[in-house]
């Protein structure tokens, strides 16, 4: 019986991985978060809707549990919150982050922006589906996917990014 | 036919993902045929997509770490769920330290239901969390001669509490805490030590576990001999040998034996 679960839900842990490492740029952090969010969905296994998106499911689990840790960490006044919000990341000297830097140039995007790219853009995830895993309507999805891609283009472009203009 | 509503963000979003239904697709195409930076604009972002998903790759291609196996998990969350079972009964225990075989030839683990177990090793918890504690041990310190502790631990349980006097045995009380007791009551923990610095926990809580005798466990170097005396139940753990802790807990044992049963009023 658990090798049934095990056999449904396993499929899915690569890409919750992938999502949670790029949600907290942290290895060791990620993968707590998606245990919590595994041991959470085995143990309400029940509450699942047979005919739901198991995906959807398990990654609204995990980005409740992220948010809820961020929370956490916001009423303890956790030091990093500063790089983790909506500080960018200057860009290089030359003026423009390297290809491979894309990740960290994620971090100039607010929380908001960044889930909504990273599901949609890398997990593939339906806008509604999107919306379902961020509790957001669709239009909400459509904007915030467009800012997103528009704020990460003109950072990786060298330009400077609002958010940017705003602190100086 | 056509689609008369003008080009939105929405459009060349869905233009990136490939969700568009292939008019609205045409139309964009002609759009960004007709606007050459806004054409330059979408391959941007189209290639920003596609280095971030190869950025990412790499996590994706990784092997998972034995700890998110689903097998694993459920078994840690059964295991969860029978202590929570186990914890239904509420129990108070005494381990003690000291020695003397004898006491445990008869008293033996044979039926040992599950109460005994969730506080022997609620006991075991409570010793291991708060003996290593350096700067805090207690919460209330133990004066001489003062009944403070008593009548706190006393007040808090709803019941009489005496820490046991342990002197003759070599252990002197250093202090006290309450604890929950894992059934939304309180459990009081009695902290001693020794000239060699050894700790020594008692540790109690109303309810009961089955038989007379004072039984013993054993968890990781760590024993304990509990038995419930009335409604208390109490436990008195060290990192000792069972002999060692067996003449400590006797000695505990007889004088909740012996103390008053009615909480003091203030």
């Amino acid at each position: 019986m658990s090798s049934r679960i095990a056999a449904e839900v396993e499929p899915h842990i690569p890409a919750l991985r992938r999502y949670a490492y790029a949600l907290t740029r942290d290895a060791a952090a990620a993968d707590d978060l998606v245990q919590d969010t595994l041991e959470r969905a085995l143990g309400r296994w029940f509450l699942r809707r047979p005919d739901g998106d198991l995906r959807a499911w398990m990654f609204t689990i995990l980005h409740n549990l992220y948010i809820g840790g961020k929370r956490r960490d916001r009423r303890r006044g956790a030091m990093d919150e500063l790089n983790d919000q909506d500080t960018p990341t200057p860009p290089d000297q030359d003026g423009a982050l390297l290809r491979r830097d894309i990740v960290s140039g994620l971090r100039s995007l607010s929380e908001e922006q960044r889930a909504v790219l990273l599901l949609v853009g890398v997990e593939g995830l339906s806008y509604e589906d999107a919306g379902t895993v961020l509790g957001i309507p669709l239009g909400t999805v459509m904007s915030r996917l467009s800012r997103a891609r528009e704020n990460l283009r003109r950072l990786l472009d060298g330009e400077r990014a609002p958010a940017l203009r705003r602190v100086k | 036919m056509s689609d008369p509503r003008p080009i939105g963000e929405d459009d060349l979003q869905a233009a990136l993902d490939g969700r568009l239904p292939p008019e609205r697709r045409a139309l964009v195409e002609r759009y960004l045929a007709a606007h050459s930076e806004a054409a330059r604009r979408q391959d941007a972002m189209a290639e920003n997509d596609l280095a971030l998903r190869e950025a990412l790759q790499s996590k994706f291609e990784e092997p998972i770490p034995a700890r998110l196996r689903v097998d694993r998990l459920q078994a840690e969350i059964r295991r969860g769920r029978m202590q929570m079972l186990g914890r239904v009964a509420a129990v108070l225990a005494l381990v003690a330290l000291g020695g003397g075989a004898g006491w445990l030839a008869h008293g033996g683990f044979a039926g040992t239901p599950d109460p005994d177990r969730r506080l022997t090793a609620d006991a075991v918890a409570a010793y291991r969390t708060f003996t290593v504690e350096i700067r805090h041990p207690v919460e209330v310190r133990a004066e001489a001669g003062d009944a403070q502790l008593s009548t706190w631990l006393s007040n808090r349980l709803d019941r009489s509490i005496v820490p046991p006097d342990l002197g003759p045995q070599g252990f002197r009380l250093m202090g006290g805490r309450v604890l929950p007791d894992g059934a939304g009551r309180t459990a009081a923990l009695m902290m001693y030590d020794d000239d060699r610095g050894i700790r020594l926990t008692v540790y109690a809580r109303v309810g009961m576990v089955a038989g007379t005798d004072l039984r013993f466990s054993e968890s990781d170097g760590i024993s304990t001999f509990y038995r419930s005396e009335r409604d208390l139940t109490f436990a008195v753990s060290a990192q000792m040998d069972r002999a060692g802790l067996l003449a400590v807990a006797q000695a505990a044992a007889l004088q909740f034996e012996t103390a008053p049963r009615d909480a003091p009023r203030l």
